[in-house]
């Protein structure tokens, strides 16, 4: 039972390819069977979480999130996101490199639902993932509108 | 006791504004106020008037006027009643105005005002009159109740309002008069911030999060606020504290000193630039305030009379240059000033220090303010007995000086150059002939001639050219040439007008003038250009004009260069904010930057370690350590510099910081390498409070208590830590006994990633001292060492009182 609810289907939105697969590597640490799901720019994954597709083989549990993108930055994806009656329900945790005030603040502002520092995320990746999915997989989440 | 029926129905009201604010709010005004009844019996007194007076409530409290003035002062309730202002000592010497209005009832509301701020009698050009204007009354209708702090507050002649979160409550008829608003309604619940001028904004702010401290603040100070119709106005502020339905709110109490404010502002300019008219005058010359107390003599009656200006300043009447016999009818003279604007030619002896006498024709005038109002008396005196004057000669003498005056207070208003000239020449034109005028600007350093401003007149159709942005290079043929090089005027007079047409450097077609003068313009000792004056009229000038032309020069010179000056600090002071910005932001963006391929790295270092380190041999995990140590080294570094770049950044407010507080926390974290490295630590108590951000000063303990930690020896190492209140501020010393600093690296180790050791020596970037001293100065403070090689260094640093 514990092993069916730690396994996520995770989407990674980072256009740092070198950090998304270290990142990636850490998702897999556990020895969980979390399905992910990698994009290296806003636009496409926002094309994918509101396509068809998306609907058929169900929605992600987490989205992971850079701030700093390419064409669509990620504030603005997190305000679509949080702006679609479709992934509104999606816990965002967003991943920097920065821990600036003005940037973790704005982030909460417009609705994700952790931040976390890159760094902090390799120091301790083992737990901070793993924290991330007992608690994901274990909390209500805003249920989607009938 | 009877109260005032709105005030009882409001207050039941929703938005009840209780009468025990009223009681506050009157007795925190910015001046004096009581309340007398028929009997001339003091009802009420707030604050400021029992200051004013030097008593203490209960000896004004139902007592008789005659009770608390005395008769000495010549104030009584009968003058009172007449709604005359008088004027009495107050406690402190100062002079008091006095002022009653009646209210309905047959009461009477008496205003005490003094005069604000520095006194500006002690100014050499004090204009003599008194710079205060009494408050005015604001009338209501129709109050016919025993007056109650209700009614004092809407009758006050203090704008009066209370701000409460930020926003106005509460305000008397008077706030909104000021301001520019009709009604209460049209204030109230607005933010307090948009009636301040943008300047004044943060000032109130440090003052408002001052007095919610409960720390002190200035008594009153002057500040600006903002009208309705979007003017400004000077203002001079109270604040104190009170509650409204017990929630801590500001009371503010304002006077309009926009009178006081300008006069201020022109005496100030104006002083240095009369300096050089009067002295540029070729007659002895007094300038005395109103009742005839000399405030200023010039060269030539130091040398006409042998009284120095030290001597002469500050005399009254009877001058020791005027003899006894004299003296009736020179005071009868300057009676007639009363009715006459100008008195010419009085024919009097003067005597001189050495005894001698001289015969002098004196011409006498007033200068007169822009509201008209006269300000200064002037004497010009001439000596007859070495040479006849003719009387026109004298009264010519006057209209210039008029014109200097004239000239040198409409120059103190603008810091434009072209502007600077234009009003140059409407004052020129007064007194003398002119068809063509010019001002040229130097500039040495490139040779180049740059003209401000140029005007023509051809066949009486005066013609101005458009300058802006020409320059031409300084060519010796040219009368400015010789001019600026001579340092002397020049006066030139042609036979008759040169036939030939000229041109300009512009391109202009202008015709040749036949009178010429051309004089230089000074500040300090550079020739910063030249003037010039010129006719077409055959020997329109003399050698008189050209003397006139170049005090006029001497008064433009300052002009200009104080408006050169005023565009130059304007301009560096925006250079240097703007170039600090943007080295802070580049700071960030790198070491944010620089972060991104670090996280790479060390998350890479970490896979490699989890996933092949079965792999590696011995030195292969070596390898991967140092690249894992690297990068947390390097992490540091780039921590620092974002926090350098931050601590400009972080306008955190300041609040009263326990030192002890702060450093035991410090210690707290740092207890592993204390105990490790076996270090006594000293702390000299009491530590004092200081006003700072405690994160902020965290950091400062910090980075010196691991600084005395790193660098300390194993024999008996100690550090010592106290601080003591000084003038300037808090000075804190923090001292080691451990390794020392070379005197020549004292300022080097502040500087940035400046190591004094090998890094295999001792750890660390090389950030941490620059860190500690910008906050050091972000709080205003300053931050040294002082220290012996082998014996160890002392840090001290001050942090200023708030």
């Amino acid at each position: 039972m514990a092993d069916h609810r730690s396994a996520l289907s995770i989407v990674l939105i980072d256009d740092n390819h070198d950090h998304a697969r270290i990142l990636q590597w850490a998702f897999q640490q556990n020895g969980s069977r979390n399905r992910i799901t990698y994009f290296d720019d806003g636009k496409s994954a926002l094309d994918f979480l509101n396509s068809p597709a998306c609907d058929e083989q169900g929605r992600p549990d987490l989205i992971f999130l850079d701030l700093n993108l390419p064409r669509i930055d990620g504030r603005e994806v997190l305000r679509r996101l949080k702006g679609e009656e479709n992934t509104v329900g999606i816990p965002v945790i967003i991943i920097s490199s920065s821990d600036r005030e003005e940037d973790v603040r704005k982030a909460y502002e417009l609705g994700a639902s952790s931040y976390v520092s890159k760094s902090v995320i390799l120091q301790e990746f083992g737990s901070v993932v793993k924290t991330f999915q007992e608690y994901w997989s274990t909390i209500a989440k805003l249920p989607p509108r009938k | 006791m009877k109260r005032s029926l709105p005030a009882r129905k409001k207050a039941t009201g929703k938005n009840a504004v209780p009468a025990a604010l009223f009681e506050h709010v009157f007795k925190s005004m910015g001046g004096g106020l009581l309340i007398l009844n028929g009997k001339g019996e003091c009802l009420l007194a707030n604050d400021v008037a029992l200051v004013l007076l030097g008593k203490k409530r209960s000896n004004l409290i139902n007592q008789p006027l005659s009770k608390f003035i005395p008769s000495t002062q010549n104030v009584s309730f009968q003058s009172i009643k007449r709604g005359r202002v008088q004027t009495l000592n107050g406690s402190h010497g100062q002079t008091v105005f006095l002022h009653a209005t009646r209210l309905a009832g047959g009461y009477y509301l008496v205003s005490l005002a003094h005069q604000g701020g520095p006194s500006t009698s002690s100014k050499l050009w004090s204009f003599g009159k008194s710079t205060m204007a009494l408050p005015e009354f604001f009338p209501l209708p129709g109050v016919e109740d025993e007056p109650n702090y209700r009614t004092l507050f809407q009758h006050s002649p203090y704008g009066t309002a209370v701000v409460q979160d930020e926003r106005l409550v509460v305000a008397n008829p008077m706030f909104c008069k000021l301001l520019g608003y009709r009604a209460s309604d049209e204030v109230l619940g607005k933010e307090i911030r948009r009636f301040l001028d943008e300047g004044s904004r943060m000032f109130f702010t440090v003052l408002e999060q001052r007095a919610f401290r409960g720390e002190t603040i200035p008594s009153r100070f002057e500040t600006r606020m903002l009208r309705e119709n979007g003017t400004s106005i000077d203002v001079e502020m109270t604040i104190s504290m009170t509650a409204h339905h017990d929630v801590p709110a500001l009371i503010l109490s304002v006077n309009d000193i926009t009178d006081r404010k300008e006069l201020e502002r022109r005496l100030t300019d104006s002083e240095g630039l009369l300096r050089n008219v009067v002295n540029s005058m070729v007659d002895a010359l007094v300038i005395t305030d109103l009742q005839g107390k000399v405030l200023d003599v010039n060269d030539e009656f130091e040398r006409f009379t042998g009284y120095s200006r030290r001597e002469a300043f500050g005399t009254e009447i009877p001058y020791p240059w005027v003899p006894e016999e004299d003296l009736r009818s020179y005071i009868g003279w300057l009676d007639k000033l009363r009715e006459n604007n100008l008195l010419r030619d009085f024919d009097i002896t003067w005597l001189r220090k050495n005894g001698d006498r001289i015969a002098v024709s004196l011409n006498t005038t007033l200068l007169r303010n822009s509201a008209g109002d006269p300000v200064l008396m002037v004497n010009i005196a001439r000596d007859i007995t070495e040479r006849q004057i003719s009387r026109t000669e004298l009264s010519r003498q006057l209209q210039r000086l008029q014109v200097l005056y004239d000239l040198s207070r409409a120059l103190t208003e603008t810091f434009d150059t072209e502007e600077i000239a234009r009003i140059t020449y409407k004052q020129i034109e007064k007194v003398i002939p002119v068809d063509a005028f010019f001002i040229d600007l130097y500039d040495e350093r490139k040779n180049i001639i740059h003209p401000i401003f140029i005007v023509d007149v051809v066949n009486g159709e005066r013609r101005e050219f458009d300058v802006r942005s020409s320059v031409m290079e300084l060519d010796d043929t040219m009368a400015t040439a010789s001019v600026i090089r001579g340092r002397k005027p020049l006066l030139e007079l042609r036979p008759e007008i040169p036939s030939q047409i000229r041109y300009t450097p512009f391109g202009n077609e202008t015709q040749a003038t036949a009178s010429l003068m051309y004089v230089p313009m000074f500040s300090k000792d550079r020739t910063i250009g030249v003037l010039s004056a010129q006719s077409y009229t055959v020997d329109q000038y003399s050698q008189d004009h050209l003397t006139l032309l170049q005090s006029i020069a001497n008064v433009v010179g300052i002009a200009i260069e104080k408006a050169n000056l005023y565009q130059e600090t304007i301009l560096k002071s925006q250079e240097i904010e703007a170039r600090n910005k943007e080295l802070d932001d580049f700071t960030y963006v790198v070491s944010h930057d620089l972060k991104e391929p670090l996280i790479s790295v060390e998350g890479y270092a970490k896979m490699l370690r989890h996933e092949y380190l079965q792999l590696l041999d011995e030195s292969g995990r070596e390898y991967l350590q140092s690249v894992v140590d690297s990068c947390a080294h390097m992490k540091r570094l780039i921590d620092e510099l974002l926090q350098l770049s931050r601590v400009t950044k972080l306008a955190e407010k300041k609040v009263p910081l326990q030192l002890s507080t702060v450093l035991r926390d410090v210690l707290e974290e740092l207890r592993f390498s204390i105990r490790e490295r076996r270090i006594s630590v000293v702390v000299h108590h009491p530590l004092p409070e200081v006003p700072a951000v405690d994160t902020h000063i965290k950091i400062v303990f910090r980075n010196l208590l691991s600084n005395a930690i790193k660098f300390s020896r194993t024999a008996n190492p100690t550090i010592e830590v106290g601080a003591e209140v000084q003038a300037e501020g808090t000075r804190v010393f923090i001292r080691d006994n451990g390794i020392g600093i070379e005197p020549e690296y004292f300022d080097k180790i502040f500087m940035i990633f400046q190591r004094l050791h090998k890094r295999d020596e001792f750890e660390g970037s090389g950030a941490g001292l620059t860190i500690v001293k910008k906050i050091v100065e972000a709080h205003g403070g300053r931050i040294w060492v002082d220290s012996k090689p082998g014996e160890g260094s002392t840090f001290y640093f001050i942090i200023p009182n708030a």
